[in-house]
């Protein structure tokens, strides 16, 4: 997978609530919660990270096998991608793209 | 990693963790309407700037606010109003407009599909512009609004139709709901006209007659109802309305209020934090501890499973927030008489 920027989509909305991010993909009327990783990677996502930021820092949290945090996040994310939920840029993101 | 939820979820989640997840902001009362029931008592002064608003959109990402709906007065009455759009939906907070739409141009259409604004509600009065006019009293407003919802939807947005209904305009439902129709739109009706938020009730007489609510409240869409009543559950853990729980309200000068129907003011956003309001202003708390079975009237009231009582109109028209609201127990006499129950009884908001 690319390096790549991330941003939120600005057809989502979303909110942190207790930990839990709860995300509204307002193109397909869908509403997903997130577990514990997942919510920290969405909350990582701000438009100026890359996506090997967003691991390298989900793996410093995790006491866990580096190569099989890799995948499963890497996997995470595009399919973040493929919901139409993340945004991705080989420059940082700006105007209301950036947020996180 | 991830599971799917339906927003009522969110919802009750929010109701029992006692989040504001959905704000209602006036951004102005200035209208370029004058209409015949608005609750609005002054529609001259000015409120918050463009900076108060970045500050107030902060705090309630911070309380968790995950929807807003944005309503003035007339909010494109703002020449910022496109920035507080922007500045919501930078924060990813979910946008709905209530508007008249008369200002809505290409242009704008174009923008507010761009930041997915998820719904644009207009207020339609009724099917044609002799009587959608009157009741603004503004010539070419109904063509004005009708081209804007042409535009919104071209554009792809969800657009409303949203007509509170009055003894005047009661005669085209059928003509309204056609019309609707035509353009794709959904249509909501309110069959009580409020009485104005300094408490003159002169808005009042606009209301539909008996004879009118009698035929109205067997229409499922101004009045969704069953023929069975609903069993009665324990009162002590049912709270008058839960808008407290989960929502709020913000007056263009930063007061906070539960709803914008319940004029109690818990504090204002320029003084202290919208957060802090929320979690630990006195009048929030107090009302977040009323039961239903604390509302002297209702106990024992023979209309308590047909009566759709707001705790607001109750403060508002009749004096007391524990009282009885004169406008639900009327219209709980003609549902006994048509022997209907609602199915969206607020009082039975459960915690």
């Amino acid at each position: 997978m690319e390096d790549l920027y991330l941003a939120k989509g600005i057809n989502v909305s979303s909110r942190i609530i207790n930990n839990v991010a709860y995300i509204y993909l307002e193109d397909r009327n869908d509403l997903i919660s997130l577990n514990e990783t997942g919510s920290e990677v969405w909350r990582l996502v701000n438009g100026k990270r890359r996506t090997s930021d967003i691991v390298d820092h989900i793996i410093k949290c995790y006491d866990a096998e580096p190569c099989e945090v890799r995948d499963i996040i890497y996997s995470f994310i595009l399919d973040l991608i493929g919901k139409g939920a993340l945004k991705t840029s080989s420059v940082p993101f700006e105007g209301v793209m950036a947020y996180g | 990693m991830d599971n799917v939820l339906e927003v009522r979820d969110l919802t009750r989640m929010a109701i029992k963790e006692v989040i504001p997840i959905s704000v209602l902001i006036e951004v102005c009362h200035t209208c370029n309407e004058n209409c015949i029931h608005c609750y609005l008592a002054d529609h001259t002064r000015r409120g918050m700037t463009t900076g108060q608003y970045e500050m107030l959109f902060d705090q309630l990402v911070d309380a968790g606010t995950f929807f807003v709906i944005l309503t003035g007065g007339e909010p494109f009455m703002r020449r910022d109003f496109m920035e507080i759009v922007r500045m919501a939906r930078r924060r990813r907070i979910s946008v709905t407009i209530f508007t008249n739409g008369t200002l809505i141009t290409e242009q704008l259409a174009r923008e507010l599909a761009s930041l997915w604004v998820q719904e644009v509600h207009i207020s339609v009065y009724g099917a044609d512009a002799s009587i959608h006019d009157g009741i603004t009293r503004v010539p070419g407003s109904f063509k004005k609004s009708m081209t804007a919802v042409d535009l919104l939807k071209k554009n792809g947005i969800t657009v409303r139709f949203k007509s509170p209904l009055m003894s005047r305009t009661a005669d085209g439902i059928s003509e309204l709901k056609a019309l609707a129709e035509s353009k794709d739109v959904d249509l909501q009706f309110t069959a009580v006209i409020t009485a104005m938020n300094d408490g003159n009730m002169a808005t009042t007489n606009l209301r539909l007659t008996d004879a009118q609510l009698k035929d109205l409240l067997l229409d499922e869409k101004i009045d969704s109802h069953t023929s069975q009543a609903i069993e009665r559950p324990s009162t002590c853990d049912c709270v008058p309305c839960d808008t407290v729980y989960n929502g709020g309200a913000i007056d263009p000068f930063g007061n906070v209020f539960p709803c914008n129907q319940l004029q109690v003011c818990g504090g204002n956003v320029l003084e202290q934090s919208f957060g802090d309001i929320w979690s630990n202003s006195f009048a929030f708390r107090n009302l977040r501890e009323m039961r239903v079975d604390g509302l002297d009237d209702c106990d024992g009231c023979s209309l308590f499973l047909q009566c759709t009582r707001c705790p607001g109109l109750a403060l508002l028209e009749d004096g007391d927030i524990r009282g009885c609201s004169s406008a639900a127990k009327r219209i709980a006499k003609i549902r006994r008489s048509l022997g209907t129950y609602p199915l969206q009884n607020h009082i039975f908001s459960k915690i």
